[in-house]
């Protein structure tokens, strides 16, 4: 048997209506770093978990997506008018990234309910529910990228070091993922009819995305390409690996949709963080 | 020092009727304002006061039992303490190190062996991994489990995987000790190896409050009693004292 005692550990709570402020948000806030080590193995472990008993194991995520690539290769390309040898490794680079954020968000609408029953048995920040479901999904999604080169092989595309600047790209993605998956899980667990709503409103996004389609189809309407937060993330992060170098006006406009966004995420936070256990 | 102090702290659980929680019946509430207060009472938020009013202080060395009914908040007291709910009203100081000895299962995954389980619940009690691995061993020995540990915990008997679950929670002990019940697991001779290590933990922690309906228990445990009725503090002093409180049987 081991001690934990620690004498200087102190907590003091009083009842008041919580308001936002500096100090409480940088304590809310702060197991996003001091306890990543606890969301990332939780995560890992839900991945092996699920994969347990089976041949490829988390391969078979990879395998899926190959098997979503062949298919699209064959089919949609012909249908959509395109040349497969550029339109298969655009869309393939973009429903993989699309994927990730999707996922995402649609199980975040879960989390917390789910959660519930710990959240009321532990003492543990919620915080870190929310990032084991969104490492989850990262190791999806890189599990997911893995295919990238090997449609390269296939198709090859003009590839050089510019390609790296995908990876701040993908940092900013990771970002709006947190940011949205926090304030939605607080929604869904405060409003039980909110689930279906995220999950037509992503149904939409994926249409009016520059993901099945190129902007270079689009015939009139691009506002919905300029008004589109997802399409300048797609942007910052499919173009750099397609050989393409985004605009700044993607790059601002990817930054300033996540701003805001990661402004809401604290302040939804830090001011309704310690109703969620009486919401789950 | 540890040290536990409770001001005034009242609790409220928001019950949500059946359409509180939704979006027709938000919109229809604010449309009722318009047309006439038709649905302004029926269907609103109402509240379960599960606490309300409870002050206390205890320093090291107090063992407090907590007395009542089924429903007199006893364990929404427990968890109060312990950080999980946030009073609604009145305030909480907490010295010292809680540790939880109360739905010590949860979190378990059914597909993973019984070594992983003992690092997923290290984790979730906020162990770093080279903290659970220095444990390892000894839960293990523990818990007598020996090759079953190499297994997934699906193909345990109940009893296993509680002797695996009450080993990796009586592995630690911190400052203050939180518990709802008495925990006895496993069989006889289990048994009393789990009571003289729940002894071992509560001897060494500073506080320990424990909520139980075994008087005779209590009375070996603790020199303290609340007695909550109904979310009220009906008695709180030296257990021998709250125990005549109590209605006679």
């Amino acid at each position: 048997m081991t001690s934990l005692a620690n004498e200087n550990e102190e907590r003091f709570v009083i009842a008041e209506r919580r308001r936002f402020s500096w100090a409480r948000c940088r304590t809310d806030v702060a197991p996003f770093l001091t306890r990543q080590v606890t969301w990332r193995a939780l995560a890992a472990g839900d991945i092996r978990s699920k994969y347990r008993r089976t041949f490829l194991g988390p391969w078979w995520i990879t395998a899926t997506n190959g098997l979503t690539a062949v298919i699209m290769g064959l089919v949609a390309g012909r249908f959509l008018g395109a040349d497969t040898t550029t339109y298969l490794p655009n869309f393939m680079v973009s429903i993989t990234i699309w994927n990730f954020i999707a996922s995402s968000l649609g199980e975040s609408c879960y989390t917390m309910i789910n959660a519930g029953g710990m959240i009321k048995a532990v003492d543990m920040p919620i915080l870190i529910h929310l990032m084991r479901m969104v490492q989850r999904n990262l190791i999806i999604f890189l599990h997911n990228m893995a295919i990238v080169p090997i449609i390269w092989l296939v198709f090859p595309w003009r590839i050089g070091f510019d390609a790296l600047l995908c990876l701040p790209g993908l940092a900013i993605v990771y970002v709006f993922v947190v940011s949205a998956s926090v304030i939605i899980s607080f929604v869904c667990v405060r409003y039980r009819d909110v689930p279906p709503v995220v999950a037509a409103i992503l149904q939409l996004l994926f249409f009016i995305s520059p993901i099945i389609w190129l902007p270079s189809h689009i015939r009139g309407g691009e506002i919905i390409v300029q008004l589109n937060p997802i399409a300048y993330l797609l942007s910052i992060t499919r173009d750099p690996l397609m050989g393409n170098t985004p605009g700044l006006t993607s790059w601002f406009g990817a930054l300033g949709a996540v701003a805001l966004l990661t402004a809401a995420m604290i302040y939804t936070y830090t001011r309704y963080r310690s109703r969620v256990v009486y919401w789950a | 020092m540890p040290l536990i102090e409770a001001h005034n702290i009242g609790i409220e659980f928001p019950v949500a009727p059946p359409n509180a929680r939704s979006f027709r019946h938000l919109a229809l509430r604010t449309a009722s304002r318009v047309g006439g207060k038709v649905l302004t009472n029926e269907g609103s938020f109402r509240f379960v006061q599960a606490l309300d009013d409870v002050s206390f202080t205890l320093r090291r060395g107090d063992r407090l039992g907590l007395i009542g009914h089924n429903g007199a908040g006893k364990t929404t007291l427990i968890r109060v303490l312990a950080g999980i709910y946030e009073p609604t009203r009145g305030s909480l100081r907490t010295v010292g190190r809680n540790v939880p000895m109360f739905d010590i299962g949860l979190g378990m995954d059914e597909e993973a062996t019984g070594y992983e389980n003992i690092r997923i619940r290290g984790l979730i009690l906020g162990l770093t991994p080279e903290e659970i691995e220095e444990r390892v061993a000894e839960i293990a020995e523990f818990a007598e489990l020996g090759d079953y540990l190499e297994l997934p915990i699906r193909t345990y008997s109940s009893g296993m995987l509680l002797r695996l679950v009450f080993s990796i929670a009586a592995s630690i002990h911190g400052d203050i000790i939180l518990m709802d019940e008495w925990i006895a697991v496993g069989d006889a001779q289990f048994r009393k190896k789990t009571h003289d290590r729940l002894l071992d933990i509560t001897n060494q922690s500073g506080i320990v409050v424990i909520a139980s309906h075994d008087h005779g228990l209590l009375k070996d445990l603790c020199n303290l009693g609340l007695y909550l009725e109904g979310g009220h503090v009906r008695a709180f002093g030296p257990l021998e004292d709250v125990l005549k409180e109590l209605p006679a049987t």
